[in-house]
Parts: structure tokens; C-alpha cells; sequence
């Protein structure tokens, strides 16, 4: 009887993690097929769902609309550099970082994990008023500086993750072979770290171009980036036209995706921890 | 070494010197009508003490209530799937998950929030919901939900990645030595494989309650500015009223609140599961 | 020796209050191979490490070539290293893993190409330079590492357990390729074991370690057959001890040792050996088990004999063993090539005979 119960207990368990993971789809997969539906909305008001006829004069309206256009352009130069700078800071600090001793590692790592602990409001806040106070006007540098700081963490973990995988024995065995500390690092190292490099770059990229807490303390007239203009826009006329720009930022991500993807593999990403399957 | 000095220049340079510098600017007296702390206002606790009034204490408990709820229903929802993913589904249906959870990381917050909004609210299926829990769909419940449903929308799928990383480290030949030994599979994993992932929830549940009481843009796009997180009230404090000395203040706070969160769950976290 | 190759003078290296290696001394000439064997932290990788240049002894000397090695790094060294995980690199084909120490030092690319093409051809892998070493099987990966560290044609070859990560087959076949790679090669080489049968069949002479010092030192043949210490006849073969004193020589070269239990044994020896305490060692190889009932084989070389009971027979196909419980109380194992004679079951009333020429005595303290 007792083997009964435990049973359908097992079942019933069971069943109800397939609702919940049912429902956890749906949960997560409606609202933005609701968005991407409302986004061809003929309608040149915002209406109920579902919309009674398609049109694609949401998308039109973003792309004619220069505020939106230059928004645009300047968040991707800004990611693309951010990007790169702080792959650059990432990378050198997670290669000096991994060459310490295991306490020291630990401080480090941590002290410099530390700016993705701090709110986005508070980083955001803090840096306008000290800008102001060291006299920092220059619109680019300010967002430049800002994103760096909560991107380039991510670079530092990525690759410092790549970097423990590698066996100490590689970078010995090229030592023993002639080579010095600096081709042993350039031939052996680098290489076989670039996956964990590249991933934090794309994560890097990714999320400085979706920044909008920070970001929304340190723009100016001249220099905004498309979520903050997004943003002011929401407030001032909630429409469609942020539909439109959610269809396409969806698919820009899906190629962001399978760009990481097929440089890195995914499984990567997120691991396959200690005991497969 | 040298390799290290750029990454302590933008440490100390981008974040030390700032906090420090706001954390100066909290116990400056605020005279409204100027923009910040006039350059030779007095030293005051007033903008600290402030908070305490009732009006300003009631921001940080909705922040805390609201996001302690989320947190909690997203691991709930969270750890069944990680633990599905992990033990039961094939190779294929995992990969399409993990593939689908780092997708939606990627997508824009914006897209994300604003898709909530749009179908939770009034335009989508708003109306329908609220009548079913008999409220009112304008109001601050409501809103409240659609703030909780907008934190899920991202913390599910934190948690759900997080758990996937805990529970695989996990030797599935302890599960099997429970069964083995006579517990039913419910049984086996409440005694053998829920103490052992502890950490790990813990872990994912500090992931979500630091996002959730520092979220800025789900509050205030779901919250249509009558429900406000603390994040809020800093932008509020700084673009509405210019009161720097006072926006520091709450920064300062909620930096100290977000420290502390991860120190003391990380040291629960080990020391109460460290012999196991 | 004359000009040896590799030269390490009273090296001590210390982690904190422990000494990893300590006051080790030996040489290695050209062309010899050497083991440094031991249990697992007696300091014998460590030494490696120290003649391979990743850490700096604290005390003492190394020179390689006649050369100081104080301060030389391990890219100024001319040696070839073997480590334990072979340590090939992943991102770079065979051909390129065994090239790499030539393109280092700056070889011209004609003679690379050529170089590594022997090199391949030296250890059988001729046609697999392509390959990535991820598709390789264990056997060959150790192989492709052999290549690498050779090619440069380094003074001293270094390996770290090299087949320890092999399975027991391929280990025994391997060890025999290695053998003759190395004599091809006519290399100077040390390796590092905890393998007492790998170290007897690769080296010429062993260096046995233990707690970071040499314990003794010289030939398999010595090692085995006349070990200084208790520990050193335990770790290289099976040992039985008898602990009793040493008396006055009974003959020229044969002394009379009685044990413990008030036995006496004859044991051959140097007449000079100080009388005293000792430890009597016997291999089971050279103990051999009759019946009580049955009487001494004609010609039997043995003069010593006690009584005793089989306690247990093991069968192991080429071999089989016996544990024997003596009248006087020690427990003795004895094994015998399998030559399908007849076993003796457990309980079976027995004489163990071994001769006194195969008794080596050792200190008491071992």
C-alpha cells in the first residue's frame, strides 16, 4: 500500500513538473508573441489584441524617424567599443589574476566582480555628480567610462573560467620546448582561451547596448542611445512603434545567438558540469 | 603586474572614487531650489534620517515585499525545470531550453518589459485577469502583479540557468543509491538531492533577490509611477527635484543593503552546509 | 663517472617547514638512463622539476651539460620533458605539437619539416601528423609527446610517470617500445616513477626516494639484492623478515642469526658485520614449501628450514602463493613458478627451506 501511495506521489510529482514547465513556457513566450503580433497592428492607435488588419507602417515610422536612427547608430558604435575595451581590460586582468596564489586570486576576482553587485542607478548616479565634479563634459567619454565599468566584469569571468580549464602542464610543456613566458602565452594560452575572451565580448556588447538604468543618468541631448530613447518615448506616447523595435531587436538577438553559438557552442556557456547526464 | 593596472584604473577611477564621492554627497545639506548641495553646505544626517519617515519607508518595504515574492515563485518555477532538464529531458530538448533561457537574457530589457506591459495590461489580456482575481485592472495591485510578472519574465530564466549549473554537479548515483535503499523518487529527492542542491538554491535565490530590489526599468514602465521601487526614487530625486544630496543617500543605502545581501546568504550558504 | 651529464650536489628545496627534497645528491652519465623511484610524495617530481628549471632549490647545485643552472630558466635549458598528462597541445596538429620546440629555437623551416618527419617516423606515427591530439588513443598520445620533447635533441630527457596513465597492457608494451626509442636515440634520461617494475626493466640504475632524500642508489640487481634499508627491501619485490640478533661467523662467510623467537637461522655474510640486532630479509621467490611427510629434495641448496603450517593457497596462473604460519610464530609467504605441481591445501603440516645465501640483512631500524 505504502509502495501505492509513493507511487502516484512519484506520478503526480512528475505531472506537475510538466505543468510547470508548461506553463513556464507560455508564460514566457506569450508576450512577446503578443509583442511581435501587435508590431504589424494596422491599427495607428494602440488597441486591444488581437489587431483586426496588419500593416508594417510601425516599422516605417521607426526607421524614418531620425531621433530613433541616430539613437540606434550611436549605441552600436558605443557597445562595439565598450566591447573592445573592455576585452582588452578583461582579458589582461584575468591573465595576471590567474597567475596568483588562490587567496589573492579570490580577493581579486572578486574586487573586481564587484561593479556588477552595484545597482545600475547607483553606478549611474555616482558617476554623473563625480563627472561634474571633475569636469568630465565630454558626452561619449562619460557613457564610454559608465559601460565599460559594468561590462568589462563579464569579460574578466568569462575568461578567467577559460583559463582554469586550461591544464598548467600546456603552458610548462612550451617552456620546456624553448619558449619564453611571453610566445608561450601568445601560442598556447591565448589561443586556447579565445572562446571564453569571445564569449565575454558578445555578453559584453549585449549588454551594453540594453543598458538603461545607468545609461539614463549620463546621456545628453547629443549623445543617447536607442533604449533611452525608447524610453523618453514610452512616456511621452506609449504606441506601437517600441513593438516594431522589439521585433527587431528579437532578431537581432537570435543572430547574436547563433554567432555565440558557433563560435563558442552554447553548452559551453552554461557547462556541462562535473558528471554528464 | 602591469597587465592588471588598466582594470584598477576603471575600478578605482569609475567606482571607488564616485561611490566615494556620492557617499560625501549624502551627508550634505540640501537646499531645494538648487541643483545638488551648494559647495559650501553644512555636514547633516537629515537626508539619512529622512528616510525613515513613514512616507519613504513604505518605498523600500514594497521593494523588499514585491521582490522577495518574486524571487521565490521564480525558484519554485525555476528549480522544477532545471531539475527536469538536467535528469529527464534528452539531449535535443535541452539543448532547444538552454538555447531558448540564453536567448531571452540576450533580449532587450525594453523588449521584454514593454511586452509584459503590453500583454498584461489593459491592451492585452489585463481586463480578463483582473476580473478573474475580482480587482481592479488599473489598480495598485494590479500593478503590483504586473510588476511581479514582469521580475519573473527575467528571474525565471536566471534561476532556471543557475539551478541547471548546481544540479548537474550533483552525482546522480547518490539519487540512485536512495532508491536503491527503498525511497520512492519524491522521498529520495526531498532527503537527498534538495539538501544537497541548498547551495545552490540559495545561490540562485540571492541572484534573483539583488536583481529584483535593484530592478529600475520593470518598476517604473509597469509601475506607470504609482508604484515605485527605490531605484525609482533616486531618478526621481534626481530629475525631478535635484536633490542630489538626498538621491545619494538612498544610493548609499541601497548599496549597502545589496552588499550585505550577498555577504550574509554566502556565508549562511557555507557555513550551514559546509560538513555535508 | 666521467663528465656526467646531469649533475645534482646536496639540493634541498623546502615548503615552509617541510623539506620537499632534501640534501639529494646523484649523477647521471651520457647516454644512462636513471629512475628516480618512490611512493608518491617522496619528493621525486619535485626533483624533476628542479632539473627541468620550474623551481629554484633552496640549497645546493645542478648542472646539466657542466653548466650551473642557478637562475636558468627552463627555455634556456636543452632538455625534453615528458609530463604525466603528456601535455600535447590541443589546438595544434601532431605535426605541429612535435615542431614546436624547433620553430622556439629557431630552426630553419627546411630543417623542421625534416626533423619532425623523423621524429614521427622514430616513434611509428609517420602518417598521422594531421591528426589533432584529441583523436588519438592514450598509446599514441604518449608516443607524440616522446617525439616533441626529442626533437630537439635536448642533453637530458625528462619524463614524469610516463605510463602511468596507460592501462596495464599497453603499459607492458609500450615499456619495451620506450626502451628502444630511447637506446635509438642514445638519450640521457631520468624518469620518475612509483612503479618498482617499470623502474627495474627502463633504468640502469635506480635512485630509490623517500621523504624527499635518497635512500640508496645503484643498479636494479643491487637494489633488489642487497637493499640498505627496511624500507627500500619493501618497496622494490615481496619481503619476509625474521628480527633477531647476529652471532659470531660459524664459517668463513657464514654466520649464524638468531631470531627472535629463539630460532637459529644460517645466514651469509660479510665476517666484518658488527654482531647485534638486524633485520633478516627473504624474498618469497627464494622460499620454497615442502610437506612435513615428504623429505628434501636430492641436491636441495637450502640450509635452513622451519616448520610451520599452510595457512592459505593463492592460484594466480603463472604463479601460485602461499602464506605460512611457523611453529615459532612469524607468518612467511613463499611464492613458486606454477609448474602444475601439486598444491598443499591450507592446514597441510609444512617445512619452509630457503638458502643462506639469499638472506640480506638490514638495519634494524628501517
Amino acid at each position: 500500500m505504502r509502495l501505492r501511495l509513493a507511487r502516484y506521489a512519484d506520478d503526480a510529482a512528475h505531472a506537475g513538473a510538466i505543468f510547470i514547465m508548461a506553463a513556464a513556457v507560455v508564460f514566457l513566450v506569450l508576450p512577446l508573441l503578443v509583442a511581435i503580433t501587435l508590431s504589424f497592428d494596422a491599427r495607428d492607435y494602440l488597441g486591444t489584441f488581437p489587431p483586426p488588419a496588419f500593416s508594417t507602417r510601425w516599422y516605417i515610422r521607426f526607421f524614418s524617424d531620425s531621433y530613433f536612427i541616430t539613437g540606434l547608430k550611436f549605441s552600436l558604435v558605443l557597445a562595439t567599443v565598450s566591447a573592445l575595451v573592455s576585452a582588452a581590460i578583461g582579458v589582461g586582468a584575468a591573465v595576471a589574476i590567474d597567475s596568483y596564489t588562490r587567496h589573492l586570486r579570490n580577493l581579486l576576482t572578486s574586487a573586481f566582480l564587484s561593479p556588477l553587485v552595484v545597482p545600475g542607478v547607483v553606478v549611474g548616479f555616482a558617476l554623473l555628480i563625480f563627472y561634474a565634479r571633475i569636469g568630465l563634459s565630454d558626452g561619449f567619454l562619460r557613457l564610454l567610462g559608465g559601460h565599460v565599468l559594468v561590462t568589462f566584469p563579464y569579460v574578466l569571468r568569462t575568461t578567467l573560467a577559460s583559463l582554469r580549464g586550461i591544464p598548467s602542464s600546456l603552458p610548462q610543456a612550451a617552456l620546456s620546448l624553448g619558449a619564453n613566458e611571453r610566445r608561450a602565452f601568445w601560442t598556447i594560452t591565448f589561443p586556447l582561451a579565445r572562446a571564453g575572451i569571445v564569449a565575454g565580448a558578445i555578453f559584453a556588447f549585449a549588454f551594453s547596448l540594453d543598458d538603461v538604468a545607468m545609461t539614463l543618468f549620463l546621456t545628453d541631448p547629443h549623445h543617447y542611445t536607442l533604449p533611452v530613447a525608447l524610453i523618453s518615448m514610452m512616456y511621452a506616447n506609449f504606441d506601437l512603434t517600441i513593438a516594431a523595435v522589439a521585433v527587431l531587436l528579437v532578431a537581432s538577438t537570435l543572430v547574436l545567438m547563433i554567432c555565440l553559438d558557433w563560435l563558442v557552442g552554447l553548452d559551453r556557456v552554461v557547462g556541462a558540469g562535473v558528471y554528464r547526464a | 603586474m602591469l597587465i592588471l593596472l588598466p582594470a584598477v584604473f576603471v575600478l578605482v577611477a569609475l567606482l571607488i572614487l564616485p561611490l566615494a564621492n556620492i557617499a560625501l554627497e549624502s551627508i550634505r545639506l540640501f537646499v531645494p531650489g538648487h541643483v545638488g548641495a551648494a559647495s559650501d553646505a553644512p555636514y547633516t544626517l537629515q537626508n539619512y534620517t529622512e528616510l525613515l519617515r513613514p512616507a519613504y519607508l513604505r518605498y523600500f518595504l514594497d521593494t523588499f515585499r514585491i521582490s522577495l515574492i518574486a524571487s521565490m515563485l521564480a525558484l519554485s518555477v525555476g528549480y522544477p525545470i532545471a531539475y527536469y532538464l538536467v535528469r529527464r529531458a534528452g539531449p535535443r530538448l535541452r539543448r532547444i531550453w538552454i538555447t531558448g533561457l540564453v536567448a531571452l537574457i540576450f533580449l532587450s530589457i525594453l523588449v521584454r518589459v514593454y511586452a509584459v506591459a503590453l500583454t498584461f495590461g489593459p491592451t492585452g489580456f489585463g481586463t480578463e485577469i483582473a476580473a478573474v482575481l475580482d480587482i481592479s485592472p488599473n489598480g495598485g495591485t494590479y500593478l503590483e502583479i504586473m510588476i511581479i510578472a514582469g521580475l519573473m519574465h527575467f528571474l525565471v530564466p536566471m534561476a532556471a540557468l543557475s539551478l541547471i549549473a548546481t544540479i548537474q554537479n550533483i552525482n546522480p548515483r547518490l539519487f540512485e543509491a536512495a532508491l536503491a535503499l527503498g525511497a520512492a523518487r519524491t522521498v529520495a529527492y526531498l532527503t537527498v538531492m534538495l539538501p544537497l542542491s541548498a547551495r545552490g538554491i540559495l545561490a540562485a535565490f540571492m541572484l534573483c533577490y539583488t536583481f529584483c530590489i535593484s530592478a529600475f526599468v520593470i518598476p517604473m514602465v509597469l509601475g506607470k509611477g504609482r508604484v515605485l521601487f527605490v531605484s525609482n526614487l533616486i531618478y526621481s530625486r534626481y530629475g525631478e527635484v535635484g536633490d542630489y544630496p538626498g538621491g545619494a543617500a538612498i544610493s548609499i543605502v541601497m548599496l549597502i543593503l545589496s552588499v550585505l545581501l550577498v555577504y550574509v546568504v554566502t556565508q549562511a550558504a557555507g557555513s550551514r552546509w559546509e560538513k555535508v | 663517472m666521467s663528465d656526467p651529464i646531469v649533475v645534482l650536489r646536496n639540493v634541498t628545496k623546502r615548503y615552509g617547514r617541510i623539506n620537499a627534497v632534501d640534501d639529494v645528491s646523484f649523477e647521471v652519465g651520457k647516454g644512462e638512463t636513471v629512475a628516480l623511484l618512490g611512493p608518491s610524495g617522496c619528493g621525486k617530481t619535485t626533483t624533476l622539476r628542479i632539473i627541468a628549471g620550474f623551481v629554484g632549490p633552496e640549497e645546493g647545485e645542478v648542472l646539466i651539460g657542466g653548466r650551473d643552472m642557478r637562475g636558468v630558466r627552463p627555455y634556456e635549458r636543452n632538455i625534453g620533458l615528458v609530463f604525466q598528462d603528456y601535455a600535447l597541445f590541443p589546438h595544434m596538429s601532431v605535426a605541429q605539437n612535435v615542431a614546436y620546440g624547433l620553430r622556439q629555437r629557431r630552426f630553419e623551416r627546411s630543417k623542421v619539416v625534416q626533423r619532425t618527419a623523423d621524429m614521427l617516423a622514430l616513434v611509428r606515427l609517420a602518417d598521422l601528423g594531421e591528426r589533432r591530439p584529441g583523436e588519438l588513443s592514450g598509446g599514441q598520445q604518449q608516443r607524440v609527446a616522446l617525439a616533441r620533447a626529442l626533437a630537439t635533441n635536448p642533453e637530458v630527457v625528462l619524463l614524469d610517470e610516463p605510463l602511468s596513465a596507460l592501462d596495464a597492457k599497453l603499459r607492458e608494451e609500450l615499456r619495451s617500445e620506450l626502451k628502444d626509442i630511447l637506446r635509438a636515440v642514445g638519450s640521457t634520461t631520468i624518469f620518475v616513477t612509483h612503479d618498482q617494475e617499470e623502474a627495474m626493466s627502463l633504468a640502469e640504475r635506480i635512485v630509490v626516494m623517500q621523504a624527499g632524500a635518497v635512500a640508496q642508489e645503484g643498479s636494479p640487481a643491487e637494489i633488489y639484492g642487497a637493499p640498505r634499508t627496511r624500507f627500500v627491501a619493501e618497496f622494490i619485490g615481496r619481503s619476509n623478515w625474521f628480527s633477531g640478533t647476529l652471532c659470531p661467523a660459524i664459517s668463513h662467510g657464514l654466520r649464524e642469526f638468531k631470531t627472535r623467537q629463539g630460532v637459529a637461522l644460517k645466514v651469509a655474510d660479510r665476517d666484518d658485520r658488527a654482531a647485534g640486532g638486524w633485520s633478516l630479509c627473504i624474498r618469497p621467490e627464494r622460499v620454497f614449501v615442502r610437506k612435513a611427510a615428504d623429505t628434501a629434495p636430492p641436491g636441495a641448496a637450502w640450509d635452513n628450514e622451519l616448520p610451520g603450517t599452510v595457512t592459505a593457497v593463492t592460484y594466480l596462473g603463472s604463479e601460485v602463493r602461499y602464506a605460512i604460519s611457523l611453529a615459532s610464530g612469524e607468518v612467511v609467504s613463499a611464492i613458486e613458478r606454477n609448474q602444475d605441481q601439486p598444491l598443499h591445501p591450507p592446514g597441510t603440516p609444512c617445512v619452509i627451506c630457503f638458502s643462506s645465501r639469499d638472506s640480506m640483512l638490514v638495519a634494524d631500524a628501517g
